[in-house]
């Protein structure tokens, strides 16, 4: 057994403990990525999707490499531990992993922009605050334009610290 | 390599005794790899000695092996809460882990490979400890963790109030 020490770097967080509270971010872990699939050197986007953006299947569209586009999604699937900003674009990506078309390569990689620019976000969890536990739950009545299904989402606030949150389209 | 063979020795993972064609003898195997820092520079050459899992059979050689895991949000939770409370965080590392926690099954496995002992080389070693690799590893080690810290702190939690 051996001490390691203040905790600074758990599973791929940066964890930083301040006299008024602790910053999580995934920032190494986010840059890593976004070196993997050659997107360090782009420019950024200040929005992690665009505000028309509409996704459908697109089966008459170029196809692209399904792997490519999986390893993408799966590689930053696990950046949501610390941004659920880009958790519910990423979750409509996730989507059209069986069949991905380059209009769909084109939304990730507008998320991959944003990220490169706000790779240094992440989640500040304040003291000095009373404990309370409050959760807030929305769902939306059939939001997907493709079989009309409804989505939900959570989460979950610890005082004013954001500690579980979840974004789901409904099975029927 | 022979730190790794301390290990052993020091957890008292297994004994030494005569080959018997009457149990399988499950393969072992040096695992090496280089640990990076935060820039990527080695830092440290690590062999790890590792059973060959895929050679155990069910009910014969292992049993159980769902182990727990932490989920995201009960990390969460505990540094929010250690926030809250102005506690500060430490962090602690278990060197070769898998060793500490105990098996039920009998299993052997062959001697390490380059390491035999000199005087009996045909001999066969019994676990008295789970090895990497192993299928039942990960839970016996969860077992051993949670009895010992359930053991130790029940009363401290039971004293603990929520605020």
């Amino acid at each position: 057994m051996s001490m390691m020490g203040e905790l600074t770097f758990f599973l791929g967080m940066q964890i930083k403990q301040m006299e008024n509270g602790t910053f999580i971010s995934q920032s190494k872990y986010c840059k890593e990525v976004l070196k993997k699939f050659g997107m360090d050197t782009t420019k950024e986007a200040s929005t992690p999707i665009g505000t028309s953006c509409y996704l459908d299947k697109d089966e008459s569209r170029i196809e692209v490499n399904q792997t490519m586009f999986r390893g993408m999604i799966g590689s930053f699937l696990y950046l949501i531990a610390s941004r659920p900003d880009i958790m519910q674009f990423l979750c409509v990506c996730a989507r059209f992993q069986a069949n991905p078309k380059e209009s769909h390569l084109t939304v990730v990689k507008r998320i991959l922009k944003y990220l490169k620019g706000t790779a240094c976000f992440g989640l500040w969890y304040p003291s000095r605050v009373s404990p309370s536990l409050i959760g807030y739950f929305d769902v939306d009545y059939g939001g997907c334009k493709i079989d009309r299904k409804s989505s939900s989402g959570t989460c979950h606030l610890l005082g004013c610290s954001l500690v579980s949150w979840h974004s789901k389209k409904k099975l029927v | 390599m022979q730190e790794e063979l301390n290990q052993f020795e020091r957890n008292e993972v297994w004994e030494l005794i005569p080959r018997d064609n009457s149990h399988q003898v499950i393969g072992t195997k040096w695992v090496f790899r280089n640990k990076l820092d935060e820039d990527g520079n080695i830092t440290k050459n690590k062999a790890r000695l590792v059973a060959k899992g895929y050679r155990q059979e069910y009910g014969m050689d292992y049993d159980e092996t769902y182990a727990l895991v932490a989920r995201l949000e009960a990390i969460c939770l505990l540094l929010a809460y250690a926030s809250l409370m102005k506690f500060k965080l430490y962090q602690m590392d278990v060197k070769s882990a898998f060793l500490n926690g105990f098996i039920k099954e009998d299993v052997y496995v062959e001697q390490p490979p380059d390491f035999e002992d000199y005087k009996f080389p045909n001999y066969i070693y019994k676990l008295k400890k789970a090895l990497y690799g192993l299928k039942q590893a990960p839970r016996s080690w969860y077992e051993r963790l949670s009895t010992f810290l359930l053991e130790k702190y029940v009363n401290i939690f039971c004293k603990f109030k929520f605020m």
